[in-house]
């Protein structure tokens, strides 16, 4: 037993698992995803997949704040532990990034609502429209349960604080996504509460996954054009010397944003190097375009890079909708308040390799502890500190580590603390370069 | 030091060398494997420098400027108290890290001095001597000498000179006979060249007839001895390692291991310790007493026969890769008892002498183990020789002649099965043809389905038309296609999509694609047992 939601993973995963491929070394990699989402669809289409709530309950109560991936993972580990979890999310459906983030194009929101319902016949309670910090708090739900995950991903979104940044028309892609999903599931985007691109010049600025979401969503609706910028230039066609195997390869990828748009409107719509000096007011406080200029990238002499301006490489782009994709910084300060310890990052901090938060029975799990990342290490996430939860509350677990391998230490077997803590190989990796060096 | 070479050529560690499906195609001599070896003489040059570099860091920071000055000077190491556990906490080193130097003043801490090998003492220089006019001209010679256990390679040198001279196919049988008396060292007659006859009136120790190249090997018991030599062991451990041919008599037991990867050799001995013919890929041995336990471990290739008088041989006897059965043949018996013969003339060997009394009735006591892989290949080219028989006399058939028109056709239905076969594999071509696909029930390759299918990923929509709707862009491939994927995973000893450059939840990848591989998705009973891998 590995993972949770394959049918998502399955989807939506840039698979790191066929990166790492031995056949892709020198040919095409394993299709490990198509693998993987046509077991657990079929699965679920011949009705295999039946709910098995636990036999026994433990009569300990968890309270999760967050329905993402890492969330979700979370809750269904500890709901198999016999725990009783309750789920908080502040939107009105569950899901997270999963729901209102991706669209649906890329996976189903019926696929998402089969999940969470099949998780809420296993025994698990949702409370949608609830926002931790506001409707309820923090120091409520540790009064009310035995342990608290905090799971609300990293959802401060990296702003571009240019001249005339606060002109109409520009905004954050989640907003843009969110709406649009929203709109979607509840009227077929009839009710018109989204943001169109319809008939405008759209532009998006980053080039990531949600930056071609924009892009296929902007399409959708019937764009007039679609331009992604790009500050990074345009990766190679191969792995580079840099990036051997079995790193994820950093190469250039046509994702099915990037197609639509070349097939419509003729073009790739990605320009890379480009950054963006300020945007143009056309005069009633909306935006009508971007200014941009040409960078070039160097490597310096201690290993860096180092970006420079190239002069006279200026160029405007028209935009009547920007949308900004230029990734997200940390969790929100609303649910963690003043308790939660953070690291440097802003990132909810915790010991290496655990999972717990300086507050006694608070733990944290997901993007808001790492920082934004993919799905498949929001549920790694959400499993394993399910696992360090059931391990608090009844000092022994039997939820296992990743590769479905249930781990035991003598210290819980004996039900003492071991003199020496036993880390597994990636907690391990800090603590020895230090020694090294030491 | 090879390792690291290797490793620095795009070595991944992969444990399929045994498979000839090296991915990166250093284990193996397939063309097509080879093709995607992509190290290059400049990374390993590379490579050293690196070493080079980063040990003349080291040994600045320790402040050596050559290796020499490095060597033996143990006092520059210390001990990690850092990193102590319970395990190691009373261990104390300071002892083996004393250096030399500091016991004697003035001793030397690095080579200053040549080894001398004192290879002119060698028993064999005096075979060598003795048989000038062998190694000459190739006339016959007969030397007799004493041996003790100090003199190791016994044959091995004289093995040389006839080689060099002769090549591989040495000098006739028996052209030199050498008497031996003692007690060998290790190695007895390692790599014994064609020609050559070492007779040992003693015993031996172990590595008897390592790698014996077409020599024959005799050796018993004194003559004097008042033991009985079938009940005492008379060589040692590990005898015939490697041996690719020729013949050895050994009126006495071997002990373990005895024939070990033997390829081509024949040998009779009157028992044997644990792991017999382990690994044996080729030759006859016979055994003329009990065995140790294990026999046959590994062993694909050659013939055993064991005389089984307790007939408790069967529960020693590793049948993972041979079957056991009686020797029915008459060519097999006749070979048999010419071997028996052949011990008893040159070892004067007293069970020979009583089996052969009454070959009959010991004849149902031999246990032939065959490896069912050699059962294979011998049957394959006894075809093969039946047919090249039946060819050299073949008559031509007449048109008109009815006979000449049924093996025509049969020939013309071979060669488009055959083409048929071949397209199965380009799963392009298979798309159009549904019906017909169903009906062929789809045989692939999962050892080599990776040289041989290509990737197929889930197709998306059209772009032209997708955009219209928000349905979702790509469907599920199907029950073929996902075998044809499945069948491309190499089933790694050391599966990297699961590591900590993989899938950061170790999904068991491996697994799930052998149990697609099998259909095991589309039957429930095995369903469980695949949904279980992932969820």
């Amino acid at each position: 037993m590995t993972n949770n939601f394959p049918e998502f993973t399955g989807r939506v995963c840039p698979a790191p698992c066929e990166g790492a491929c031995v056949l892709g070394i020198n040919e095409d990699p394993v299709g490990i995803k198509s693998i993987e989402c046509a077991i657990i669809d079929r699965g679920f289409d011949m009705g295999w997949m039946i709910p098995q709530p636990p036999k026994v309950r433990t009569g300990k109560t968890v309270a999760i704040i967050g329905s993402g991936p890492a969330g979700l993972a979370c809750a269904d580990q500890l709901n198999k532990a016999g725990h009783l979890v309750t789920v908080y999310e502040r939107a009105d459906r569950l899901g997270g990034l999963l729901m209102y983030g991706i669209p649906n194009m890329k996976l189903d929101k019926k696929i998402v609502k089969r999940r969470t319902d099949f998780m809420a016949s296993e025994g698990i309670k949702f409370q949608t429209g609830v926002a931790v910090g506001e409707d309820v708090t923090l120091a409520g739900l540790k009064a009310e349960n035995d342990a608290v995950v905090i799971a609300t991903g990293a959802t401060v979104a990296r702003d571009l604080p240019i001249k005339n940044r606060s002109l109409e028309g520009i905004h954050y892609a989640m907003e843009f996504l969110h709406k649009n999903t929203k709109s979607l599931l509840d009227s077929e985007l009839e009710d018109g509460a989204f943001i169109s691109a319809k008939g405008k010049n759209v532009v998006v600025i980053g080039g990531g996954d949600t930056g071609n979401d924009c892009i296929g969503t902007s399409v959708r609706h019937g764009a007039k054009s679609v331009v992604n910028f790009e500050l990074l230039p345009q990766p190679p066609n191969e792995r580079a010397r840099d990036n051997p195997w079995p790193q994820w390869p950093r190469i250039y990828r046509v994702d099915y944003g990037h197609t639509e748009v070349k097939q419509h409107m003729g073009k790739d719509p990605r320009e890379f190097c480009v950054m963006s000096e300020d945007f143009v007011d056309d005069g009633t406080g909306k935006v009508k375009g971007i200014n941009t200029i040409r960078v070039e990238w160097t490597k310096s002499a201690t290993g860096g890079w180092d970006m420079k301006k190239i002069e006279g490489s200026q160029q405007f782009f028209p935009a009547e909708l920007v949308l900004l994709s230029m990734g997200f910084l940390g969790p929100e300060d609303r649910v963690l308040g003043d308790e939660i310890e953070k690291d440097a990052r802003k990132n909810v901090k915790t010991p290496p390799g655990k999972y717990h938060t300086n507050v006694e029975g608070v733990f944290a799990a997901g993007d808001c502890r790492r920082g934004q990342s993919l799905i498949v290490w929001g549920i790694n996430e959400g499993r394993q500190s399910a696992r360090e939860v059931d391990l608090y509350l009844e000092n022994s677990t039997s939820l296992p580590v990743t590769g479905g391998i249930v781990k035991r230490t003598i210290g819980e077997i004996l039900g003492k603390k071991p003199a020496v803590e036993v880390l597994g190989r990636a907690e391990r990796a800090p603590l020895q370069a230090g020694a090294a060096a030491a | 030091m090879y390792q690291s070479q290797i490793i620095c050529s795009t070595f991944t560690d992969n444990y399929q060398c045994h498979l000839n499906t090296c991915p990166v195609g250093i284990a193996t001599q397939d063309p097509e494997l080879r093709k995607k070896f992509t190290g290059t003489p400049e990374h390993v040059i590379n490579f050293f420098y690196y070493i080079a570099n980063e040990l003349r860091a080291i040994m600045a920071k320790l402040g050596f400027r050559t290796i020499n000055e490095m060597v033996g000077h143990a006092e520059c190491l210390r001990v990690r108290e850092d990193l102590r556990t319970p395990k190691t906490q009373n261990i104390d080193l300071s002892l083996i890290l004393t250096p030399a130097h500091k016991l004697r003043p003035g001793v030397a801490t690095f080579n200053v001095r040549k080894q001398d090998h004192r290879l002119y003492v060698r028993l064999d220089n005096k075979l060598i001597s003795e048989a000038e006019l062998t190694l000459d001209k190739g006339l016959p010679s007969r030397i007799e000498c004493d041996i003790i256990n100090t003199d190791r390679a016994m044959g091995t040198s004289l093995s040389y000179q006839v080689s060099k001279r002769y090549g591989e196919e040495g000098l006739p049988m028996d052209t030199v006979h050498v008497n031996i008396k003692g007690s060998a060292g290790q190695s007895f007659g390692a790599f014994l060249a064609p020609g050559i006859t070492l007779e040992l009136e003693g015993d031996a120790n172990d590595y008897v007839g390592k790698g014996l190249s077409g020599g024959r090997l005799i050796v018993y018991p004194p003559r004097a001895a008042v033991f009985k030599a079938e009940e005492n062991v008379l060589i040692g451990n590990v005898c015939l390692y490697g041996a690719t041919g020729g013949t050895c008599f050994f009126r006495g037991i071997a002990a373990e291991r005895f024939a070990v990867r033997n390829s081509g050799a024949t040998a009779v001995v009157e028992g044997t310790g644990d792991h017999g013919c382990e690994y044996m890929t080729g030759g006859r041995v016979l055994i003329l007493g009990k065995t140790g336990r294990n026999f046959a471990a590994g062993m694909s290739g050659g013939i055993a026969y064991v005389l089984d008088i307790q007939q408790d041989f069967l529960s020693k006897l590793n049948t993972e890769m041979v079957e056991a059965s009686g020797v029915d043949d008459p060519a097999e018996i006749a070979y048999l008892r010419g071997l028996l013969e052949d011990h008893h003339h040159y070892t004067g060997s007293e069970l020979a002498a009583r089996i052969l009394l009454d070959f009959n009735r010991a004849l149902p006591r031999f246990v032939k183990v065959l490896p069912t892989d050699y059962k294979r290949v011998l049957a394959e080219e006894a075809a093969k020789a039946a047919e090249a028989k039946k060819a050299e006399f073949a008559l031509p058939f007449l048109p008109g002649n009815p006979i000449r028109k049924t093996l025509e056709e049969g020939s013309k239905e071979k060669h488009t099965h055959d083409k048929k076969k071949s397209d199965l594999q380009d799963i392009e071509e298979t798309v159009g043809d549904a019906a017909v696909e169903k009906k062929r029930s789809l045989v692939l390759d999962k050892t080599k389905g990776f040289m041989k299918y290509q990737r197929r990923s889930e197709k998306y929509r059209p772009a032209k038309t997708r955009t219209r709707d928000w349905a979702e862009l790509s469907k599920r491939l199907d029950e073929d296609e996902l075998k044809y994927q499945a069948a491309r995973c190499m089933d790694c000893g050391v599966p990297f999509c699961q590591s900590d450059s993989g899938c950061p939840i170790s999904n068991i990848i491996p697994k799930w694609n052998e149990l697609v591989f099998q259909a095991s998705i589309f039957y429930r009973y095995h369903s469980q047992k695949l949904l279980f891998t992932i969820y």
